[in-house]
């Protein structure tokens, strides 16, 4: 196995950050001494990008993408192809009394790309939820 | 400047410590993030002792509360694809475990367990199968402080299992969680509500968290997850130089397993139950200014109930008998020499009585599988760190844990199986001056499947200027065969009335593995330009010795019929 990976962090404003990390794998054997499909027990390229921005003192919002590519998984794994998934979360934070709460929702695979992971019999799609988080 | 890169800097940071209270020198996992300097944390578990990333000996992810916000990840595994060169796939496996499949570089699988997980230090990977159940953690990401992925082989700390990376998990100090605190969740098959309180009595600062978890899991798939959370954390300062910490935590709850379109006969759609629950407790004590001392014990136990009944069998049994005699009574024919339709005719003739016989003969309709497991783990770890100059630090110590495994199918016994090991671990950091430092380390460690395994890891890291270092890494890792693959031993056999015995699977390992090895080298950059942080590295790993499953000679009794030729399998070594 070889390859490159990276992490970097940039602050684009006071307000505004953003992540993004990348990795690229190689995996090379002799494919008859190896478990079958071990060399493609691992997605060639991966890529994930987090960018959060604060609004104001109450607001704050924040959007995720996660890129996998090609997989197959040893054991009950199966042949999946390349995936790409959108996130997306709002979030307020406001007070009740002696209360600090915040508000938030958040949307996954925002775009409900049906896409497969890990095997066929797994289909990812959208899935929102709402937070209400009191501390008092 | 990237700050927290400068020596200056870490040295504030433990200057501010120090002046509070000696114990806090070791109390270093209780840094909160008021204690990181931009965005470089200082890290705590990659070679067990504090140190900035660029003095790392291996790269290493912080993975902070904040960006757990952030992210809106409410599964723990979900956060690991902010990580670069993880994989992480959803509900991976249907037998035993619909959990998240998590790897680095590869090896990705349901059963995955070349990863070392901890929580405060507590190894949580399972015995059997050396993987995690991830939904059974008795945390939420709430609980998390943050999270340090060690990106690369970590046996030389954490030990063997510790072979593609150490992801370590620390939770929120109790003196950071104060009061009442509430969570709702609802949303698209999802609904959570937890409470948490954390308090003060006396001079011991605690915090209990409780809650209730219900997750449908994936559209047509059977993975649905009810999960009941309690959990104590207590830490108690008895005087300047001593503190005990206590952790106790327990999870319950109902697991849906089973894939329909994947095993259609034995580990069919079902719901088990869980039960799992552990206790830890963790003694650190300064014995002087420079040389402290801690010793952490703890107890964990997971269990799964798990009674099946397969379909009714007759229907298969006759068909694959059909199968077996037609075949072989056709072929006799055709010898004979006999034409290709009067050969079938014959052969029909002859195997159709054979065949609804077997099937007459099962004493029931489908059989029983007990698939209960009952994991516990007891672990006892010292460890003493100490500063012998200005420029060179010390942490060693030693280990001792036995795992017992009961899990009848898998190991086809219904005796309990015992794993030990001990394992002794140094470090040595040393500074040779601003700009070179040299960390240098190795376990040691015996078991009683592979006996005794060495794992050396060695790190060059040179800072050219204030914000920017480079590392140069080797670290070596073994990854020791886990229950099912030293001892997997799985004959599911069909009761009937006659001599005949019927094997519906036979799965068997030879036993005394190897274990797998990887040396992985590395050349590391870290690196801050104006707003922009950049961590990098280059990577070859080199992994021999793989566990691999194939299909080898198996000689049957003349009166056992196999029932399906691709399910007899047995573990043997490679490359």
């Amino acid at each position: 196995m070889h390859g490159f990976e990276t992490q970097i962090k940039y602050r684009l404003f006071k307000t505004t950050q953003i992540m993004a990390n990348y990795a690229h794998v190689n995996i090379n054997g002799d494919k008859n001494r190896l478990p079958n499909g071990f060399t493609q027990s691992m997605p060639k390229n991966t890529f994930s990008a987090l960018i959060t921005h604060q609004f104001d003192n109450n607001w704050d919002a924040s959007y995720a993408y996660y890129q996998t590519g090609s997989v197959e998984a040893l054991g009950d794994g199966q042949p999946v192809g390349l995936n790409r998934r959108h996130d997306a979360r709002v979030a307020r934070k406001f007070n009740l009394s002696r209360v600090n709460a915040e508000f938030s929702v958040a949307v996954e695979n925002l775009f409900d790309e049906d896409y497969h992971e890990f095997a066929l019999y797994n289909t990812v799609g959208r899935r929102a939820l709402v937070n209400l988080t009191l501390n008092f | 400047m990237l700050s927290a890169w400068s020596a200056g800097a870490v040295d504030a940071v433990d200057t501010h410590v120090l002046e509070t209270n000696p114990l806090d020198k070791i109390a270093q996992q209780n840094l909160s993030e008021d204690d990181y300097i931009g965005d470089v944390p200082k890290v705590l578990t990659v070679s067990r002792l504090a140190q900035s990333k660029e003095d790392s000996p291996s790269a290493v992810t912080v993975i902070d509360s904040a960006t757990i916000r952030a992210s809106g990840i409410v599964d723990i595994p979900e956060l690991f694809r902010l990580v670069p060169g993880f994989y992480v796939g959803k509900n991976a496996g249907y037998i035993y475990n619909s959990n998240h499949v998590v790897s680095y570089h590869g090896m990705a699988s349901a059963y995955a367990g070349a990863m070392q997980v901890l929580i405060n230090g507590r190894s949580v990977y399972s015995p059997l199968y050396g993987g995690i159940n991830w939904s059974e953690l008795p945390i939420t990401v709430d609980d998390i402080d943050r999270i340090e992925i060690t990106r690369g082989p970590n046996a030389a700390s954490y030990g063997a299992n510790s072979f593609f990376g150490v992801i370590s998990i620390i939770t929120k100090d109790t003196k950071d969680s104060t009061g009442s605190s509430v969570r709702l969740t609802h949303g698209t098959g999802r609904n959570e509500a937890f409470y948490r309180y954390g308090g003060a009595l006396n001079d011991v600062n605690f915090r209990v968290s409780a809650g209730y978890r219900e997750d449908d899991g994936l559209d047509n798939r059977n993975d649905f997850k009810r999960t009941n959370i309690l959990n104590l954390q207590a830490d108690k300062r008895i005087d300047a130089r001593n503190e005990i910490n206590l952790e106790l935590g327990i999870t319950n709850g109902d697991r849906a397993d089973g894939e329909a379109a994947r095993d259609k006969t034995l580990f069919v759609p079902r719901t088990r139950d869980i039960l799992n629950h552990y206790e830890l407790i963790h003694w650190r004590h300064s014995i002087g200014e420079d040389s402290d001392f801690s010793l952490q014990a703890f107890h964990s136990s997971n269990s799964s109930d798990d009674k099946i009944t397969s379909v009714n069998l007759r229907p298969g049994i006759t068909a694959a008998v059909f199968n077996i005699e037609y075949a072989k009574e056709y072929k006799k024919a055709r010898q004979l020499g006999l034409s290709d339709k009067a050969a079938k005719k014959l052969a029909t003739q002859l195997a159709t009585p054979l065949a609804l016989a077997a099937g007459n003969s099962l004493l029931a309709d489908g059989i029983a599988i007990d698939n209960d497991i009952d994991l516990e783990r007891y672990d006892i770890e010292a460890q003493h760190t100490f500063t012998l100059y200005d420029n060179l630090r010390f942490v060693w110590g030693g280990n001792i844990r036995l795992d017992t495994t009961y899990a009848p199918h898998w190991l086809g016994t219904g005796e309990t199986d015992y794993f030990n090991l001990q394992r002794l671990f140094g470090h040595v950091e040393w500074r040779m001056n601003d700009h070179f430092l040299v960390n240098i380390g190795s376990m040691v460690e015996h078991n009683s499947f592979t006996g005794t395994d060495v794992s050396p890891r060695a790190s060059l890291n040179f800072k050219l200027t204030p914000n920017h270092a480079l590392r140069f890494g080797v670290s070596t890792a073994t990854r020791t065969p886990n229950d099912i693959e030293e001892k997997f031993n799985d004959v599911t056999v069909i009761p009937t009335s006659t001599a005949t015995t019927y094997i519906l699977q036979n799965y068997a390992s030879q036993g005394k593995e190897d274990p797998e090895r990887i040396v992985s080298k590395e050349i590391g950059y870290l690196g801050q330009i104006g707003n922009l942080n950049i961590d990098a590295k280059v990577f070859y790993d080199d992994v021999s010795q793989i566990l691999n499953t194939e299909r080898p000679n198996f000689a049957l009794p003349s009166t056992t019929v196999l029932l399906s030729k691709k399910l007899t399998k047995k573990l043997y070594q490679c490359c």
